[in-house]
């Protein structure tokens, strides 16, 4: 009981001796943040040098493209107009979806929460349906204006709008509850899933096809105006997340609590909301729904290195892009020359981890 | 003005007032307690002066008008402990006293705010908690982690020149008496060192020994505000908590000492 | 029990010219495209009272009342029609339903789709058993035989098969290719070229840019019909890998109609248009 004869004052009592204080795990984030970063550009290198045309010579391509050596154009394009893209496409949106995770479930102080909850899934996915059944009815000139990308176009749309509508529902009087936004979440995903069930059931044949690829997921199609469109919002999210690392570690402890550390609750949910819905919505436009890779992601390196946002979300955006890389590489190669949908993949893989975190953390589950 | 002030605060939930136009204030440099029978309106009152509640009426701290200062602001000059320690991810006992630092201005030196935490758990009785799961432990640990960490976040009980206030909501409820003593004699040496405490208190007899001003509440009215010894009386007490009390003087101290009676139902009285 | 038993049985011999025979049946539902054009084609198209969705060839059968979609089919909506007998493709679906339609009173003659030249007059001939027809049916079957045999003639006279790639859709840029086990396959082949996917995968499937560089086709396919032609045009030429191919750099594109992947009567003449088309555009 001695410490309570001590004032409130700066003197110390503690002499550090410059050891690592117990309970302090910032060092194994960045211990972290090393691997991943060397581990990411390993990746990021095999996936642009292996693929079905294998015999293509991806470092002489590589230079010819600033001019320092020559290089047939069929190896230019394969490298620069299909794997580059492609691999950049798959990083990007790996990144996207587990920062995106990380920082939902930080908002909603919930590990199982996805990306998905803020509706942008449902809203996309109806967006998508409605425009490959109906995109066809459009003027010409319309459907010239978009081309290839109205699909995309209108996925980010009803993700994005879908958001918009949840969260105005679920806010009143400048506070946004987050009960309500996913309970909300739920009646509009229902709603969306009927409306979209009524206009595949208008579907032929080869647009239900079109809809059963749409909906699985994959990052093949990338081209650079594709990276080009997406990669804005999905970079605004990249940059903004470091930002919310220290207000979403006040919001573990409730939101009251959070506000009086000096965090303004609402603005945080405005702008996590916000651009949480602009990235994954450009995610799901390019690429179609890609499970799991939100949850799985953070959850382990959770495990790994505390639940610190300040380094889960640099390592979760990391991550996040490795393993999609990897599932890339893998969704290419195992039944080439068809490719296995990247979604197929990650749900696979994340399906049973998803239930094993369910089972371990049943306590967690209460909301 | 070194006054938390609270001027005509009306909170209701739903048509029913919960606090039906309560004036309440407190000086720096002293513990005030709020206290009350249940469901009186002691947590709304709290609730309301730290903004978590919609009021009408006006709260202020050291003559500003909370309502028009900045959540930052507040933050370096208030901290808040709240009733239920909730933590959503495994953090470690370090990690949630550290979160106090958020605000950033627990010192005005800077180097000092890495060895505040340690500071802050030592003086709450948890030195070598830190590498602890926060989740992992029980009741009366958790609260004083967070008290720890809201200490952390206004070590500094007078900061540029002003009182920092510290509101507590039930500190002492899960702990065992050693430890209540602890808590207790902390919030007292803050407001000694010239910060100004809020305490909801449920314990008479604790409030009795620490508190310097009482605020006692009854059906979201404040029925009075002064020493305990001015509030604690047998008459006011029975007629509050509908509880005969027996009203003596601890030894040390010369604080009021009450003993409460059996208690004579409604009906039973009618009989007799 | 006795029709499940004869749905089983007529699921085992379908295809084969032991079919079973309704030919006192009035009130027939037809379900697939090319059954509904062999029925017309053997003149018993006053015997139908409905089709399904798929079924829009002759013009005039449109006019039929519609069951719903081949793949989606609803026992109590083809029972309403009130027929006596279903011919139906065996891809036809779901199982429950057809396994409902066999358990009620009504007859159900499954016909095997295969895409072969064979597969056409032996289907021919099963429908034409189905509804007792089976002199029109022996003759339209001879008929589209000696059409093939004309074809395959032509065929001979070609040097060197012409590498196709079918692409069902590109929606997102991602292209859609048909493997084996497909009509497009099977039009393909019939029209005397070479699918490039033929031996790499079975059916309709998501194909790796990369791949479709390696499989540098010469001429790239596509269906007939939803929107714009000359914008389909220049986005698929717009995908980096299609460009690279020989197609691509000879921008050689050519349509074929729905109707052409599904096997049925016309198929000889559309193996021939399409041969016509591949070879036409070879030799100029």
């Amino acid at each position: 009981m001695a410490a309570l004869d001590k004032p409130f004052g700066t003197k110390r009592s503690f002499d550090p001796g410059g050891m690592r204080l117990s309970g302090d795990r910032t060092h194994r984030a960045r211990r972290m943040s090393f691997v991943l970063v060397a581990a990411l550009a390993l990746t990021f290198l095999v996936s642009l040098g292996w693929g079905a045309a294998d015999d293509a010579d991806v470092i002489r391509a590589l230079l010819a493209k600033f001019g320092w050596a020559d290089a047939s154009v069929r190896d230019v394009v394969i490298l620069w107009d299909i794997r580059m893209p492609r691999a950049v496409i798959g990083a990007l949106v790996g990144a996207s979806l587990a920062v995106s995770g990380a920082i939902m479930q930080g908002l909603f102080r919930n590990p199982l929460a996805d990306p998905g909850l803020v509706g942008v899934s449902a809203g996309a996915g109806f967006g998508a349906v409605a425009a490959i059944v109906l995109g066809g009815l459009l003027p010409l000139s319309l459907q010239s204006v978009f081309g290839f990308y109205l699909v995309p176009f209108a996925a980010f749309l009803g993700g994005w709008l879908s958001t918009i509508l949840l969260y105005l529902i679920a806010t009143q009087n400048g506070r946004t509850s987050v009960a309500t936004m996913l309970l909300a979440g739920i009646a509009l995903g229902a709603l969306t899933g009927a409306m979209t069930g009524l206009i595949v059931y208008h579907a032929d044949d080869d647009q239900l096809r079109d809809l059963t690829f749409w909906s699985m997921g994959s990052i093949a199609g990338a081209t650079w105006p594709k990276v080009w469109t997406a990669a804005p919002l999905i970079g605004l999210t990249l940059c903004a997340a470091p930002f919310m690392a220290r207000a979403l570690n006040a919001l573990a402890l409730g939101e009251a609590s959070a506000q009086h550390l000096g965090i303004s609750v609402q603005r945080m949910k405005n702008i996590a909301i916000l651009t949480v819905a602009g990235s994954v919505g450009a995610s799901v436009a390019v690429t179609g729904g890609i499970g799991f890779v939100g949850i799985v992601v953070p959850h382990l390196l959770r495990l790994v290195q505390g639940p610190d946002h300040r380094g889960l979300l640099v390592n979760s955006a990391l991550l996040g892009a490795i393993l999609l890389l990897i599932a890339d590489c893998v969704s290419r190669t195992v039944i080439a020359p068809a490719e296995l949908p990247i979604g197929i993949i990650t749900a696979v893989i994340g399906g049973p981890f998803f239930l094993w975190i369910l089972l371990k953390n049943r306590k967690l589950v209460d909301l | 003005m070194s006054l938390l002030q609270a001027t005509a605060i009306e909170v209701s939930y739903g048509a029913r007032p919960t606090l039906d136009g309560v004036d309440f204030s407190a000086k720096a440099g002293e513990l005030t307690a709020i206290v009350g029978p249940n469901g009186s309106g002691k947590t709304t009152l709290l609730r309301a002066m730290t903004g978590e509640l919609a009021y009408e009426g006006r709260v202020r701290m050291n003559g500003e008008d909370c309502a028009e200062v900045s959540v930052q602001e507040l933050a370096m000059r208030r901290a808040v402990l709240p009733q239920a320690s909730r933590l959503a991810f495994p953090f470690t006992v370090l990690e949630v006293v550290r979160l106090g630092l958020t605000a950033g201005m627990g010192s005005d030196r800077l180097e000092d705010r890495e060895y505040l935490p340690q500071e802050a758990l030592c003086r709450v009785g948890l030195s070598g908690f830190e590498g602890r799961m926060f989740q992992e432990l029980s009741g009366g640990e958790k609260q004083r982690v967070q008290l720890a960490r809201v200490l952390v976040q206004i070590w500094q009980p007078v900061w540029q020149g002003e009182p920092r206030w510290l509101l507590l909501d039930e500190p002492v409820s899960a702990l065992d008496i050693g430890h209540q003593m602890v808590v207790m004699q902390i919030a007292k040496d803050y407001a000694a060192a010239g910060g100004g405490v809020v305490a909801v208190m449920h314990d008479l007899n604790l409030t009795a020994m620490f508190a310097d001003s009482v605020a006692l509440l009854d059906r979201g009215r404040l029925v009075k505000q002064g020493t305990p010894r001015e509030v604690f009386t047998t008459d006011i007490l029975r007629e509050t908590y509908a509880c005969p009390v027996q009203m003596n003087t601890a030894p040390a101290g010369n604080v009021p000492w009450l003993l409460p009676q059996s208690v004579v139902m409604p009906e039973q009285a009618a009989a007799e | 029990m006795m029709r499940l038993f004869s749905f089983m049985a007529a699921c085992a011999i379908a295809g084969s010219v032991q079919a079973e025979s309704y030919p006192e049946s009035s009130a027939i539902v037809s379900v697939g495209g090319p059954i509904t054009e062999i029925i017309y084609a053997l003149g018993a198209e006053d015997r139908l009272v409905a089709r399904d969705t798929t079924s829009v060839f002759p013009p005039a059968a449109n006019a039929l009342p519609d069951v719903g979609y081949m793949r989606k089919l609803s026992a109590e909506g083809v029972l309403s029609v009130s027929p006596d007998l279903i011919v139906a493709r065996a891809t036809s679906g779901p199982p429950e339903a057809l396994e409902q339609l066999a358990a009620s009173s009504v007859p159900v003659v499954l016909v095997e789709d295969q895409f072969t030249k064979e597969a056409v007059a032996a289907s021919v001939l099963t429908v034409g058993e189905a509804i007792g027809e089976t002199e029109k049916a022996e003759a339209l079957a001879g008929q589209i035989s000696s059409d093939f045999a004309a074809l395959d003639a032509d065929l001979a006279a070609v040097a060197g098969k012409k590498r196709v790639m079918f692409v069902l859709s590109m929606d997102g840029g991602r292209l859609n290719a048909a493997g084996a086990g497909t009509g497009a396959n099977g039009i393909i082949t019939l029209a005397g070229a070479e699918n490039v996917f033929a031996d790499q995968f079975q059916s309709y499937k998501l194909v790796d840019a990369e791949a479709v560089i390696k499989a540098a086709p010469e001429v790239i396919i596509m269906m007939t019909g939803r929107g714009d032609h000359t914008l389909k045009a220049q986005q698929l030429w717009g995908i980096p890998a299609v460009a690279l191919t020989p197609a691509g750099q000879a921008k050689a594109l050519h349509h074929v109609p729905g109707a052409a992947l599904g096997f049925g009567p016309r198929t000889a003449t559309f193996a021939r248009d399409l041969h016509d088309a591949l070879y036409a555009q070879a030799a100029e």
